[in-house]
């Protein structure tokens, strides 16, 4: 074993020396490798701060590597990693575990949390213990946002919006709408933010015929939009894009509209634009990514974090990185911890007034 | 028919499950009893010495109480240390407290561990217990857990 | 030239990590593929194929290794390869039996690319078939192996596989996010569940570590030098009259990755069961032989390529080792889906190019050293154990990219496998019922939340009634062969 274990290392080794070479000569002739070189050349030396050399453990609430959370959380611990000279590493440990962690961790910097709006959404919502309030920890600089979620349906049907989809409840009225969301997440709010805006603006009845159904991951959710066993779907832009274009079969072609916020890049009406209001002012509610930090956390530190997260949101190269995933880059102002508690507050009064005037999900989805 | 109602449809799949377990049980009491009656024992027959014949008390507790003792103290410790400490004592249970074995047992424990632990921690960047011995060479910007 | 031997070299890279992350308890093909992502950034996206496809291959072949020789299934993919394969081993044969189980794992890694490479928009088409209830079916029809399995006690093999779901069941439910059967202190660590990785590894590797314990560890290879000899020795006889079984259990594997959502695991268990069902000496099955290893290694490298088809046609991932892939295209500005062929015409040559690279060198990094790996076998146990200890342990640990708590779950299932030995339950139908469990649920859940709770849904489609019929001949199979095999138990 221990024979095979050390043949093993010394192959590894040799082989990844030969590949490191190969590469370093084959990225630079590639065309957008922005990401690795200004890393590379960052880590050369310019990042300083006192966590220099340790290795920062990054836990984002989500276990999936290939979601929202986890590509923001990647693309800002990178450039945090070069501009604070540390090793980043995001580490995918799920909702109740990331936030277990944080509860737990020692509030010296070497533990964050990067997360969206779950992060208390989870509370409200009852599934995670009171003891995980943002009460119980410190709220760090804002990172970014993903404007992107959407709701999506069958190209046949000719839904462009949301209007679109009132509409065909009122000319229709023995036909209803099944929407496919997630419960207790963005999908959730987004859903009852246009339930409720029915219902004031088209009546008790109309809105009735709006139902839900819960669960499952995008992929699942395709599916089901494939099987025509949901009318509507809610995901993410980025993964819904491709099935808009020219080209794709019927089975799967769809249209999307009806976004949490205003997407660069991307033709598609928010849920704003399209006159959705919640309690009289309209509904914005993109994804908000942001670190979180133990309660009892380092104030020196908190500041070098702070100070490093507002030279990344002003790099040329990071805003063009989280551009291509079309994700919104904040101002240096916005990213400010003060600024970032109080928003990251603000918004969590918001959903708790959203969930108070809610109605279940077991009425929803009867 | 299934009434399928939103905040309890976690409990459908479990109840049926946990029905299909009893009647299960049920079935297997009954069919082992009446094949034990039929060879012309007993209904339950008699209980059965859950250990071997004189099994190896020490080796088999002794693992039981190394283990527990190993994750416990690893995210007091650090990887690596906990590692070393209970390789080598793992080692000492199996083979044996003859010198010659010990010092064997001493250097697989060393080298072992820090094999994985620079592979896996260093080299594949994997996230390890880390504690009071995790050490990081600042300069090299290098964890050992 | 220079870019291609780049390519040849990544490829080599990734093949043997992938072995080394497959070979090692507790580690698989998706953690590998996980862990070098962001060494991929740095990559073009070419480069960066090689490399994934290369852990891919590698990290599903690798778990064969401590399979067969430590009777300790490496991944997932692999629970069905100790079957027959560590019987072999014990025999002295362990060096037939990776070759059999490696020259098996490349027929079906290439079936799969020739499926791959020439199927591709109409298996996709035919994966849109299948929705939640096909899906719920094809897992029964999974769970049927139980019986197969269980012969002579096969009450007691589908108690075990109904523990096992039920056990597959604890924690939050992610439709209502309630939970069922957790205790309130454990609710934070086991919003998933228990994790797979360590429940497997603990069932086997550390429950056989409790029992040979218990023995005072005194386990040694019988070697049967003199007699048989001729036997022992790998040839391709081996494989004279398994080429049916070696097609269908590579097309199963390519199937079962084709079906996004169902696991990759399920591929070898209904490969293992069908190879039983069709075979002509099903008596023999778990003796040894090769038709059992032939079955569990070609379907679950028939997996690699059958995973890709849904993800590069419908931009659906087939498993999870192919959900991380989204996220290497995802960097390189490329969305994978429907139009993603006709688009990127260059990269979907490079990713056939790679896959059939990847599983050729696959074959000659493991079939090679063979000489050397299959000694493992005679390292003292009580030398080995002590560090698969360690290992298992920082398997666990990784699962969930770090929690002690997966640790835990380690020791409690090696417990639980340790008692189940004693009380005469069959942990590997538990383990399949724990593999399948969730994903049961998940689909019956769904098929009957969109009939509005009626079960006649199950019944109402054709590919459904194809199933059905699947699902009974294999369990009046299983009922015929449990009365044969207990009344030879009786004279």
């Amino acid at each position: 074993m221990k024979k095979s274990v050390t043949r093993a290392v010394a192959w590894v080794t040799a082989v990844a020396m030969l590949a490191l070479t190969g590469c370093s000569g084959s990225s630079s002739s590639g065309s957008s490798q922005s990401t690795g070189e200004t890393a590379a050349a960052a880590a050369e030396g310019n990042g300083t701060s006192s966590l220099k050399g340790q290795n920062v453990r990054v836990v984002i609430g989500s276990t999936s590597t290939s979601g929202d959370s986890y590509m923001i959380a990647d693309l800002v611990t990178r450039y945090l990693s070069a501009e604070m000279g540390f090793n980043g590493k995001v580490d995918a440990i799920g909702n109740a575990s990331a936030l277990d962690e944080i509860k737990n961790a020692k509030g010296d910097g070497k533990t964050v949390m990067m997360f969206h709006d779950m992060t208390f959404l989870s509370v409200l919502f009852g599934s995670v213990d009171e003891q995980y309030s943002l009460d119980n920890m410190t709220i760090g600089p804002r990172i970014g946002q993903n404007p992107g979620a959407c709701f999506g349906a069958a190209a046949e049907d000719n839904f462009n919006s949301l209007n679109d989809t009132t509409q065909y409840l009122i000319d229709h009225p023995d036909e209803t709408l099944s929407f496919n969301i997630e419960a207790g997440a963005t999908s959730h709010l987004a859903f009852v933010a246009y339930y409720l805006w029915v219902k004031e603006t088209q009546g008790e009845e109309v809105a009735s015929r709006i139902k839900a159904i819960v669960g499952g991951t995008t992929a699942e959710k395709l599916q089901r939009l494939w099987d025509r066993n949901a009318d509507v779907i809610y995901g993410d832009t980025s993964s819904f894009e491709q099935y808009t274009q020219d080209g794709v079969e019927d089975q799967l072609k769809m249209t999307m509209f009806g976004s949490c916020g205003e997407v660069d890049g991307v033709d598609i009406t928010s849920m704003a634009a399209d006159g959705v209001t919640f309690n009289g002012e309209p509904f914005e509610f993109a994804k908000d990514f942001c670190m979180y930090f133990p309660k009892d956390m380092d104030a020196d530190v908190l500041a070098e974090y702070e100070a490093a997260m507002k030279k990344v949101t002003e790099d040329p190269n990071f805003q063009s990185d989280m551009a291509a995933l079309y994700y919104n880059t904040l101002s240096a102002d916005e990213v400010g911890v003060e600024a970032s508690r109080d928003f990251i507050y603000a918004k969590n009064e918001m959903c708790k007034d959203l969930i108070g005037q809610a109605p279940s999900l077991d009425e929803l989805t009867q | 028919m299934i009434n399928v109602v939103y905040s309890t449809e976690h409990w459908i799949v479990p109840k049926i499950v946990i029905a299909v377990l009893v009647i299960l049980l049920v079935a297997i009491i009954v069919t082992e009893g009446m094949a034990r009656v039929k060879a012309g024992d007993s209904f339950f027959g008699k209980p059965k010495a859950f250990f071997i014949e004189n099994y190896d008390r020490i080796k088999l507790w002794g693992t039981l109480l190394l283990f527990v003792a190993y994750i416990a103290c690893l995210d007091v410790i650090g990887f690596t240390v906990t590692s070393i400490i209970f390789v080598f004592l793992f080692n000492v249970l199996y083979a044996g407290t003859k010198k010659r074995p010990v010092i064997l047992s001493a250097v697989l424990a060393v080298v072992s561990s820090l094999v994985i632990s620079i592979l896996f921690g260093v080299v594949f960047n994997i996230t390890l217990p880390n504690g009071l011995c995790t050490i990081t060479l600042v300069d090299l910007g290098v964890t050992i857990y | 030239m220079m870019v291609f031997v780049t390519h040849l070299l990544i490829a080599l890279l990734g093949v043997v990590a992938g072995i080394v992350f497959g070979a090692i308890p507790g580690m698989t093909a998706t953690m590998a593929v996980a862990v070098f992502l962001p060494m991929t950034y740095a990559y073009d996206l070419d480069t960066a194929l090689f490399l994934l496809l290369g852990l891919y291959v590698g990290g599903i072949s690798g778990g064969l290794v401590p399979a067969i020789l430590i009777n300790i299934p490496g991944t997932p993919s692999t629970i069905t390869t100790p079957f027959d394969g560590y019987p072999m081993a014990k025999r002295g044969e362990g060096e037939r039996a990776l070759k059999i189980g490696i020259t098996a794992s490349l027929v079906g890694g290439l079936i799969s690319h020739l499926c791959l490479w020439l199927f591709t928009p109409l298996l996709s088409s035919a994966a849109l078939k299948f929705s939640s209830v096909e899906k719920f079916l094809i897992i029964l029809f999974a769970l049927t192996v139980i019986a197969a399995l269980s012969k002579g006690q096969m009450l007691r093999g589908i108690f075990a596989g109904f523990l096992g779901v039920l056990t597959s069941l604890c924690g939050m439910f992610s439709v209502n996010n309630a939970y069922r059967m957790v205790p309130g202190f454990l609710k934070a660590k086991m919003q998933d569940g228990f994790q797979l990785l360590p429940v497997l590894i603990g069932l086997f590797a550390i429950a056989q570590i409790f029992q040979e314990a218990e023995e005072g560890m005194r386990f040694k290879v019988e070697k049967t030098e003199n007699e048989n000899k001729e036997a022992s020795v790998f040839s391709l006889k081996d494989f004279k009259g398994q080429g049916v079984n070696l097609i269908r259990s590579s097309l199963i594997g390519t199937f079962m990755g084709i079906l996004p959502g169902v696991g990759g695991s399920a591929a070898s268990i209904l490969a293992y069961a069908q190879a039983k069902n069709f075979s002509k000496h099903p008596e023999k099955m778990g003796t040894g032989v090769a038709e059992g290893l032939i079955a569990s290694e070609s379907s679950n490298n028939g997996l690699t390529g059958g995973a890709l088809i849904p993800l590069l046609s419908l931009g659906i991932p087939g498993d999870s080792t192919t959900a991380v892939l989204i996220s290497a295209f995802m960097l390189q500005g490329i969305q994978v889906g429907p139009l993603f062929i006709t688009q990127h015409p260059d990269t979907w040559n490079t990713i056939l190019i790679a896959l059939l690279v990847c599983n050729i060198l696959m074959f000659l990094c493991m079939f090679y050293p063979i000489k050397w790996s299959s000694k493992i076998i005679y390292i003292p146990r009580q030398r080995l154990y002590p560090i698969i200890i360690m290992i298992c342990i920082v398997g666990a640990y990784a699962t969930k990219n770090g929690r002690i708590f997966d640790v835990w779950t380690l020791l409690a299932f090696g417990l639980v496998g340790y008692i189940f030995g004693k009380i005469k339950i069959p942990a590997s139908c538990y383990l399949i019922g724990f593999i399948l469990g969730s994903d049961l649920e998940n689909y019956f859940i769904q098929s009957i939340s969109a009939s509005n709770g009626s079960l006649m849904v199950f019944f109402t489609r054709p590919i459904g009634w194809v199933i059905w019929v699947l699902i009974f001949a294999s369990i009046a199979y299983a009922i015929m062969d449990d009365r044969k095999s207990k009344k030879k138990a009786l004279s």
